[in-house]
């Protein structure tokens, strides 16, 4: 690991965090012609990415050929890898894998990750081993618990809080998560009962936001309905949420007409004066450029959002992914998931490298976490896939982190073997053994927002697991 | 199975407030089911609230209703609420609907049909043909399509394709493009066919269990035991339990339910190849297309692939859900056996039998779920010994339970879109000869019908709609930017389109005359439409009635009209009903509005278009207003 390099980084980190102690608008202008704008006095964004379905970062990382680990490894694994076939796992982990330079190496990331072996060799990137949030392997509670941020989250609870949610109202000062996504999830919901929303913006498409008015002529169908209805909601809102218990289901939706009509016409006023239209590499995202269509848009979002964070006052955003529930021929369908995100000009890549073109360093104000489930199962089933897991990498990504691995990557113990001589790696259904609990990771993160937020959100952080040695300064 | 949720995050369980599923000792020592609600509290709001939460809203006449509201509740519910083809009253059949069985595939059939009895127009009868132009096979696109026209049929039992629904698309999700589109047709069939013949739920979980679909949705068609060793996932194994019988296994030591039970199901789940036919559905196919049902045999199919179900069977009894609570091996020598036996243990696990009702009332009715009135439903579904769903929704859909001040139900976009094409469509001539495209709207709003947004979690809950702004959106401006998809007014009869005969809307029709004159007022109009579209006249405040009854009498939104007559300068100004209740100017006119003659049954067609026109236009804001985001209770 590179000392001067996370030394300049934490040097970096203490300034701008000292800038940033109170709130300030970023310098917008007026007017502007793009490629002018200044993110000096943009506040730190947590970038939240929810991998859906379990995702097998042991497809991501590899072991590099040659030791005990690395053999058992290809002894319960090898099925995964079917296209082209493989006569060894040293010929497998050279057509698949590179083994970065940071870090002392070690280890093989995916090819089709590209863009993110870089950005590890460049100390930006920390993998975080074995760390665990649900142990049941239920996708549906499994996913509660990380949203939640909660390992004790009853199941059925689905009117919560999450950990999004906490963060920003700890952060204070109106700051808000904006999903992304196609929908809210926990993560982003709020403490308090009946008004969980209101520290949320869902920018699902940034481009057409606002309440529709109606087109056509004063009496057209569309414009009577458009006044109609944003007479109602705006002036019958206020009133109707005060004169109601908090528990009165409909005034949910006059805050969402409320909220979309505060930040509506201002957010696409910003982006008509700054980014009329997106850059190609943006909108290509969304027009074929990846695979998954639907993760480009968030990103093409993303970077919209970037030229309005002082609108939005944009501290967490959250985004999603599915398709990571990997049962049958996981290699069809996660590599292209790797690409999506990780590869290069993909994107990350495309994100990072337009902000950077577009909006002078408000690419150095983000750091993702990718989250998902749970991990998968050691060995690979009878199907060319792998069946539901407990433990897993967290990842993180951004120029403020103290990149490298911490924690054992590919604990020894999975090599102990059973009565009949057989690994725990290569015997079915034993996966990564949960070591570091989340709320270490997910705590850390929240006290690079804002310091002193981690504690804050996860009250029992301090008590909860980590893994014996390894220390939790990833950022 | 591939969980594909990248269309919204997936927080899928129907219930949103389900945090009490361990009763508390105080709770559980007043075990007492459902109490019939009071005949004083049975009225006609009940009955449509009865309507809207399980059947989208029914086609009941109001006159139908008001019978309904006058007799004892459980003798109307049992009117109401039927598994049987046609139920007369609430959805009251046009002749040529007589006789027909209403699973996808017979209406499909006859809806693309060149028979003379057939109500499609002739240029729209394609979009219900089952099989490509080219007939190499089944489309899978037109599918949805037929499952909304089925739910905006009159003659078609809406509550009994409302349980399909609940069905097929959330409690035993699979989707189309995991399950092909035939075998996802014919689950969603099966589902209805089933219900017909009042299978018990258990009956109708195992059936599912033991199908075509399923194991091609979740791969476990793949799964086998070759030279004694087993291969495949462990993907339905697990589901089985967590989502077919809602079962976490919670009650179990978690490493043997993991490495016991959830190993033994992928095991059972073995010998359960789906076979393939080249003339599958009426197609012709080099390759040929899935079919069920399973054939557990070893045997040749139709395509001439041999396929070993009973050699590759893992044939030995196995250990499943062995907790401490119950103790069984399941045995058999197929894999259809053992499903059915561990269909009928599964469903008596402690965990089943507090879960599945649950969950079954979250879909359908209550978000706010209390653990008083857990504890109630548990008991009921307890006390059901043959676990007969209609019985069991029939007793909550007339309880207290459920006509309760602090019951409501956050509507997901089926649900919403549904209810209100199906109150705003007067009659089988219009929805066919409108063919508005409702599946469009719905998917737009993440209601996916054959392909669950949250996978084999199912679709588009309540919660997750009312917690989404941005669907929100999409509801209200589909309002305002297309408000032709409520307010169509006349279609003609053309040689293209093979309309029998010219349709006029004709609210005139319906809307209650009770003294006979040539007019109504635009009050009682307001009022009417406002209870059809929300159930009731609760939350049509000043605010409400403002725009309601301007659009009514003018065809413009009170603001409009307020500019128009010079009380305010700025035809945009957001007016709240303080502004008008203080303004004395204001509430002259609103009431002058209110005051309105309408003639919708005037003798001249422009002057009749005109009403209905603008009864359109008030049906377009009603149905983008919260009260059709959402139900609350009495």
């Amino acid at each position: 690991m590179s000392k001067a390099l996370i030394s300049r980084r934490r040097l970096l980190t203490q300034v701008l965090g000292g800038s940033a102690a109170g709130m300030m608008a970023a310098n917008w202008g007026t007017g502007t012609a793009w490629g002018h704008h200044d993110a000096t006095s943009l506040q730190k964004i947590l970038v939240h990415v929810m991998l859906l379905g379990g995702a097998d970062f042991r497809h991501l990382f590899a072991p590099v050929p040659g030791s005990a680990y690395a053999n058992a490894y290809w002894r319960a694994r090898s099925s995964l890898y079917r296209s082209p076939s493989y006569g060894s796992y040293a010929q497998a982990f050279a057509d698949q894998y590179k083994e970065p330079t940071f870090d002392g190496g070690g280890f093989g990331i995916h090819k089709n990750a590209g863009w993110l072996r870089r950005q590890f060799n460049n100390g930006n990137v920390a993998i975080i081993s074995n760390v665990y949030g649900s142990l049941n392997r239920d996708h549906d509670h499994s996913q509660l618990i990380a949203m939640a941020g909660d390992l004790e989250a009853d199941r059925l609870d689905k009117d919560r809080d999450g950990w999004g949610g906490r963060l920003v109202e700890a952060v204070g000062g109106g700051a808000n998560t904006v999903s992304l996504a196609g929908g809210v999830p926990i993560f982003c919901n709020g403490t308090t009962t009946g008004a969980r929303l209101n520290n949320v913006v869902h920018a699902n498409n940034t481009r057409d936001f606002a309440l529709p008015r109606g087109s056509g002529d004063d009496l057209s169908q569309n414009r009577v309905l458009g006044r109609a209805l944003r007479s109602y909601y705006l002036g019958e809102g206020p009133d109707a949420i005060a004169a109601n218990d908090p528990s009165w289901p409909f005034a949910r939706f006059f805050r969402h007409a409320m909220q979309i009509e505060t930040f509506g016409a201002s957010l696409e006023k910003r982006l008509a004066n700054h980014i009329p239209e997106r850059p190609a590499d943006i909108a290509s995202l969304y027009q074929g450029g990846l695979n998954d269509g639907y993760f480009g848009a968030q990103i093409a979002n993303l970077y919209d959002c970037m030229f309005a964070a002082d609108l939005l006052n944009l501290r967490v955003a959250h985004l999603d992914m599915g398709g990571w529930d990997t049962h049958d021929r996981q290699q069809e369908y996660i590599e292209g998931k790797f690409s999506d995100i990780f590869g290069n000009n993909a994107g990350l890549h495309s994100l990072y490298r337009q902000l950077d073109a577009d909006f002078a360093g408000a690419a150095n104000k983000l750091t993702f976490v990718f989250s998902s489930d749970f991990g998968r199962q050691l060995a690979a089933n009878g199907a060319n896939g792998t069946d539901h897991g407990r433990a897993n990498f967290s990842i993180v990504v951004g120029r403020q982190v103290n990149g490298g691995v911490y924690g054992e990557m590919f604990p020894q113990a999975e090599l102990n073997k059973d009565g009949t001589g057989i690994t725990r790696m290569e015997r079915g259904y034993f996966d990564i053994e949960g070591l570091t609990s989340l709320e270490r990771v997910f705590g850390g993160l929240c006290d690079w927002v804002k310091a002193g937020t981690g504690d804050q959100v996860f009250p029992n952080r301090s008590a909860s697991d980590l893994e014996f040695g390894v220390s939790m300064d990833f950022i | 199975m591939k969980l594909f949720l990248h269309k919204v995050s997936r927080i899928a369980i129907a219930a949103s407030c389900l945090v009490c599923l361990s009763a508390s000792p105080a709770l559980s020592a007043g075990k007492k089911g459902f109490t019939a609600v009071s005949s004083e509290d049975w009225n006609r709001a009940a009955v449509r609230k009865v309507l809207h939460t399980f059947a989208f809203g029914g086609f009941a006449t109001d006159q139908q209703i008001a019978k309904w509201a006058r007799m004892k509740p459980y003798q109307a519910i049992r009117q109401m609420l039927t598994f049987r083809y046609i139920n007369r009253r609430l959805s009251p059949p046009d002749p040529w609907i007589k006789g027909r069985d209403s699973t996808l595939e017979s209406l499909q059939n006859f809806w693309s049909s060149n028979r003379a009895s057939n109500p499609v127009r002739d240029d729209r009868a394609h979009e219900y043909a089952p099989l490509s132009e080219d007939g190499t096979g089944l489309r899978g696109w037109v599918i949805p399509y037929a499952w909304v026209q089925a739910v905006n049929t009159r003659g078609v039992n809406p509550f009994l394709h409302k349980m399909a629904l609940y069905l097929s698309n959330y409690h035993m999700a699979i989707s189309m493009e995991n399950a092909t589109p035939g075998l996802m047709r014919q689950y969603y069939d099966d589902f209805i066919v089933n219900l017909q013949n009042g299978d018990t739920f258990t009956r109708i979980q195992a059936k599912a269990a033991q199908s075509a679909a399923v194991a091609a949705a979740y791969g476990h068609q793949y799964n086998g035991i070759w030279n004694g060793e087993f291969h495949g996932n462990d993907d339905f194994a697990r589901e089985f339990h967590q989502l077919f019988f809602r079962i976490p296994g919670e009650t179990e030591n978690p490493h043997y339910h993991e490495n016991v039970t959830i190993e033994n199901t992928a095991r059972l789940l073995t010998g359960m190849r789906v076979d393939r036919d080249r003339n599958a559905y009426g197609a012709r196919s080099e390759y040929g297309a899935l079919v069920g049902p399973i054939r557990f045999t070893d045997h040749n199919d139709p395509a001439g692939n041999f396929l070993q179900n009973r050699s590759t069977h893992n044939s030995r009894c196995l250990q499943i859900l062995n907790s401490a609570v119950r103790k069984k091996n399941i045995c058999g020598k197929t894999a259809k056996v053992k499903i059915a036996r561990l269909a009928k243990h599964a469903a008596k696990h402690p965990e089943a039998m507090d879960n599945i009702p649950v969950y079954m009332i979250g879909f359908f009715a209550d978000d706010n779920l209390t653990p008083e009135k857990i504890l109630k439903i548990r008991y009921e579904w307890k006390k059901n010994k043959n676990k007969g769903v209609l019985r069991f929704l029939r007793r909550y859909a007339i309880s207290r339970t459920f006509h309760s001040a602090d019951t409501y139900k956050f509507l997901n976009s089926f649900d919403r879109n549904l209810i209100a094409k199906n109150m705003n469509t007067l009659s089988n001539e219009e929805s066919f000869a409108r063919n508005v495209r409702a599946d469009w709207r719905l998917n737009d709003q993440q209601a996916t019908i054959f392909s669950p947004i949250s996978n084999v979690f199912g679709g588009q809950t309540g919660q997750q709609a009312a917690s989404n702004p941005n669907l929100f959106r999409k509801a209200y401006a589909a309002n305002v930017n297309n408000p032709w998809y409520f307010n169509g007014l006349t279609v003609e009869s053309t040689a293209e389109n093979g309309l029998k005969r010219d349709w006029a809307k004709n609210w005139g029709a319906i809307i209650p005359n009770p003294k006979g004159k040539r007019f109504r007022y635009v009050d009682d109009v307001g009022r009417w439409l406002w209870q059809r579209f929300t159930t009731d006249q609760s939350n049509f405040n000043l605010a409400a009635r403002a725009q309601v009854f301007s659009i009514l009498a003018t065809g413009r939104d009170f603001g409009y009209r307020a500019w128009e007559e010079g009380l305010i300068s700025d035809m945009d100004q957001v007016l709240t009903k303080n502004d008008i209740r203080q303004n004395a100017d204001l509430m002259a006119l609103h009431e002058e509005h209110q005051d309105t003659k309408i003639q919708i049954d005037h003798k001249n067609r422009w002057e009749r278009q005109k009403w209905n026109y603008r009864i359109g236009i008030a049906v377009n804001f009603i149905t983008a207003t919260p009260f059709m985001f959402a139900m609350e209770g009495q």
